[in-house]
């Protein structure tokens, strides 16, 4: 089996959003819940980057390891997948994650936190696969179609990489090679501990 | 187009069909008995999708990839391909020689041709004019044409067939030959910017009408006032009062209008999407981060943004940011439901109003229209900010 | 190559009068349907012209002399997270509003998840597990405290019913709010294994509904209770005397005098108050975490509330003990507001001279009644 990754090329990546709003418009994100955003580092100087970053889908997963009802799994890929139905909000996943990728809707009691939401490498939920009751709560399920995360199918520069992560980080280090410059696989050490570079 | 692919009949007859960009060329003698070439074209484009992966599903306009168009449409001035894989020269369409006035009445002679520069395989490694039969003639390469092509040149050409130009050649004979031996047809030409058709054939420099530099106006001033059509384009005059009244003093910040990549025109449907709307919800002007010090300006703090003309004013978000070099600032043209700081969703037709409102960065652009088409200056005023 | 071909000529100058023509054409009649392809194909090719003429300007090597090397110079991820400062986080722009989004990686993360996962569990075990222990065997080795001249069965009023509402309404929330704290610090190791993954999420959510509702009764009680007993609460050098002697905990026939809250329930007030506060301060920021919007601050905060949380747990049981089972007679002043005289005179018989002195409490420790026969 793959182990599923991403892998934003910050050399590539223009701003452009557009794996922001194919992520809002596959899943019907509501307002303010932020699976996917894209940060510039520098800014106006220098040597600025922007990074696509979302759930990294990280192989220690740090979300799992604090969740107070355990409502994270890991699948067969690597991806990080969590229940909506366990989840009690408690805003400890979010602490945790190096990535900031859990997100909570503003409808808890006291308005703080609902259930968690957060990228789901486009794999769904615990739900039965492509069903309307699993796409009402996680979203498009394109991983039980054969199909790779919408992100990465979208990005218009194609630095946004999905997919097989030794191939990904092949493909990475191709272009490294042939450009002569690389700002880093944002997020690969930390999240993939186990094979940071591939 | 699909009604077409799936008629056995036709999709004989037809010379090439292509269902990835919807397009069929189908080519024979019509019922005058001239040949004919026609291209079905169907360019109703879906655009990006969700499904099929985000690639466009019909169409003539297709969503892909650099790659994919370099070896799908032959493109000019692309020298590092072959002209059989989508490479091509510049044309040369304008003739080969460009008679200068030179300053003292009399002409030089500047070759239009291009020089030491061709494209990938060409075996011509220079400049060349356009293809007739008369050139081929001179390279020899006339020996390549079949006895049809032949036929055909000499049909149209009468009694000069030397005169048949690579256009009207309905054999395709010379574009034929020309391919097989790595040139284009049309010429290989340097690129020129000369266009005769414009009031100024060669651009020149001429300071914007509100300019942060009064001084170079004199001696790069703007059009002379003229008629254009039934308008009064009074450009210089305006310019020159301006001039006069030494506003780069007053609106020192030299401002620009521009794009979002979130948004797209004057915003009314984008900024009604969701999606795209949650990108940029605040109208805002990017200001350079020493301007900024110096007004006590902060990231995220209102603003007001003063035009130069009739008092305008618009509140805004500022962006303190080194995009933008000092003296400079940038406004996205894409918001509209503010004027002049007050909020005027009330008066949309209700349910017509977007999620996300702002000032419309026109409400502070001033005064000034291309000698051609009569677009407004939308890209160059001068302004001042101010903390609000 | 400069042959001029006479065809070649005569195109161009065709299509300069073309085009001018054209314009003209298009300046007099707007609706003319005159196929104007020649002319179109004349303003295409000039404004192509133009834009390559353009293309060639800019791509000019002068004007590529640029004083930054924007590759070189392009940020790094692993030189940025070595430069990072402890709780320091990797930030950028973003357009969108939420500010937390502009984080891009926060490393600290992995040291609250550490704590979290290793420390605090060491910490609260140490701390309830260790004070369980100690109790039992300060229970075995002391027993219970007993009132060494009997019950007198006379009684003095101890606490009002409006005190001993507060202590309760207190306690009780103090109760549902601790075990369902530890509920989410210890839940899954503990009581997950043995109720399956749903029933215990369900629990957990309505332990959780408790936890952020009662939190507000808990904070009224403790304001309560630092307004009315505040001012038996001040430290004094009796309090010091007390506590040279062990409060007479340790030994039977012990009894320092103390006036009306002896130094180790005076401790209890304040750990109480300070422990409490501290508790309901970061439990705010738990329960509005869109207030300070930051995780790091929300780090803190937890760590904060958990540390605290299982200090004060600690701590209340041995409240607890000694005022149940450690020490008979200790329970009735909660329970009904009166106490025994004798068990006062020997806790807390300072007290007992100043309500005795108010006219507040009966005097003398008269025996038991005789019943008449």
């Amino acid at each position: 089996m793959a182990r599923v990754k991403f892998l934003c090329d910050a050399d590539r990546c223009i701003e452009c959003n557009a794996c922001v709003t194919a992520c809002k418009n596959e899943h019907e994100v509501p307002w303010g819940i932020n699976r996917r955003r894209v940060v510039t580092i520098n800014d106006g100087k220098p040597g600025e980057r922007s990074v696509s970053m979302a759930c990294m889908h990280c192989t220690d997963a740090p979300c799992a390891a604090v969740c107070p009802v355990s409502c994270f799994y890991t699948t067969a890929d690597g991806v990080v997948l969590h229940s909506k139905d366990l989840c009690i909000g408690c805003g400890y996943c979010f602490y945790a994650c190096p990535f900031g990728a859990p997100q909570y809707p503003k409808v808890g009691n006291f308005g703080s936190r609902g259930k968690m939401d957060k990228c789901t490498y486009c794999a769904g939920g615990p739900e039965a696969d492509s069903t309307p009751a699993e796409y009402a709560k996680y979203g498009a399920n394109r991983l039980a179609e054969g199909k790779l995360p919408i992100c990465a199918e979208m990005c218009s520069t194609k630095s946004l990489l999905a997919g097989d992560g030794a191939i990904i980080a092949e493909i990475y280090k191709e272009r490294v090679t042939k450009r002569g410059y690389g700002s880093g696989m944002w997020g690969w050490k930390t999240a993939y501990s186990d094979s940071p570079t591939g | 187009m699909q009604m077409l692919a799936t008629s056995e009949k036709w999709k004989r007859e037809v010379m090439a069909l292509s269902l990835g960009f919807r397009l069929a060329r189908h080519a024979g003698v019509n019922q005058h008995g001239r040949y004919y070439v026609s291209t079905l074209l169907d360019l109703s484009g879906a655009g990006a999708t969700s499904y099929r992966d985000g690639m466009n599903s019909g169409g003539y306009l297709t969503a892909h990839n650099v790659e994919w168009i370099e070896s799908n449409f032959p493109l000019m001035y692309l020298f590092r391909r072959h002209v059989k894989d989508g490479g091509g020269t510049f044309r040369a369409r304008f003739g080969v020689v460009y008679e200068e006035k030179q300053p003292d009445g009399s002409v030089k002679n500047v070759n239009l041709l291009a020089e030491g520069s061709y494209s990938k395989g060409s075996e011509l490694t220079d400049g060349y004019p356009e293809f007739t039969y008369g050139v081929l003639k001179k390279l020899g390469w006339d020996k390549d044409l079949t006895a049809d092509e032949l036929a055909t040149i000499n049909k149209i050409g009468g009694n000069n067939p030397d005169g048949v130009g690579w256009a009207v050649d309905l054999s395709g004979g010379i574009i034929r030959v020309t391919l097989e031996h790595g040139v284009m047809a049309y010429g290989n030409g340097k690129a020129r910017a000369v266009a005769w058709n414009l009031p100024d054939p060669v651009p020149v420099h001429r300071e914007p009408i509100y300019t942060a530099r009064p001084d170079l106006v004199a001696k790069y001033p703007t059009r002379p006032d003229g008629r254009q059509f039934r308008m009064a384009n009074l450009g210089f005059s305006i310019q020159k009062a301006a001039v006069e009244k030494g506003l780069a003093k007053q609106f020192p910040i030299i401002l620009t209008s521009g794009r979002l990549v979130e948004y797209e025109g004057g915003g009314e449907e984008t900024r009604s999407n969701r999606w795209l709307a949650e990108l940029q919800q605040d109208m805002f002007v990017e200001v350079n981060t020493s301007d900024a010090a110096e007004r006590g300006i902060k990231d995220g703090g209102w603003v007001w943004v003063f035009g130069p003309e009739n008092g305008s004013k618009a509140r805004v978000k500022a962006l303190v940011t080194d995009r933008v070099g000092k003296g400079v600032a940038f406004m996205p043209f894409h918001f509209a439901g503010w004027f002049q700081g007050v909020d005027q969703r009330g008066k949309y037709p209700k349910g017509n109003d977007p999620i996300v409102l702002g000032e419309s960065v026109n409400t502070l652009t001033s005064y000034g229209y291309d000698p051609v088409t009569g677009m407004h200056e939308g890209k160059v005023t001068l302004c001042q900010i101010q903390s609000a | 190559m400069q042959l001029s071909s006479p065809l070649v000529r005569r195109r161009s100058r065709n299509l300069e009068t073309e085009g001018r023509s054209a314009m003209a054409r298009s300046h007099s009649t707007r609706k003319a349907c005159i196929p104007k392809a020649a002319a179109h194909k004349a303003s295409i090719l000039k404004a192509l012209c133009a834009a390559f003429a353009l293309l060639f300007v800019v791509a000019h090597p002068a004007a590529a002399q640029l004083s930054f090397k924007p590759t070189a110079e392009a940020v790094q991820e692993d030189k940025l997270l070595n430069a990072l400062k402890e709780g320091d986080k990797i930030t950028g722009r973003i357009t969108i509003p939420d500010a937390m989004a502009a984080s891009l990686i926060q490393p600290a993360g992995r040291d609250w998840r550490d704590f979290h996962r290793s420390k605090l569990p060491i910490i609260g075990g140490v701390a309830i597990i260790g004070m369980l222990a100690l109790l039992a065997i300060f229970l075995m080795v002391r027993g219970r405290i007993r009132v060494d001249h009997g019950f007198s069965g006379t009684k003095i009023l101890r606490f009002a019913s409006f005190e001993r509402f507060t202590h309760w309404l207190t306690a009780s929330c103090f109760i549902v709010l601790a075990l369902s704290g530890l509920n989410i610090s210890f839940g899954r190791i503990l009581i997950l294994p043995l109720f399956g993954a749903q029933a215990f999420a369900t629990m957990s959510t309505y332990a959780k509904f408790a936890h952020d509702y009662l939190a507000f009764p808990f904070m009224l009680g403790l304001v309560i209770m630092f307004l009315i007993w505040i001012k038996d609460n001040i430290p004094g050098k009796i309090d010091l005397q007390w506590l040279k002697r062990g409060g007479g905990i340790l030994s039977k026939g012990q009894h320092p005098p103390a006036r009306r809250f002896n130094a180790g329930q005076k401790g209890v007030f304040w750990i109480v108050i300070i422990g409490g506060s501290l508790m309901s301060v970061s439990g705010w920021f738990l329960l509005f975490p869109y207030i300070p919007a930051n995780v790091t601050t929300m780090q803190f905060w937890t760590v904060i509330h958990a540390v605290i949380a299982m200090l004060f747990i600690a701590a209340m049981m041995a409240h607890i003990y000694i005022g149940t089972v450690g020490m008979e007679g200790a329970f009735d002043a909660m329970g009904t507001g009166e106490v025994d005289l004798n068990w006062a005179k020997e806790h807390h018989s300072l007290w007992v001279e100043e309500e005795q002195a108010k006219g507040h409490a009966p005097s003398g420790s008269t025996p038991r009644a005789v019943p008449a026969e």
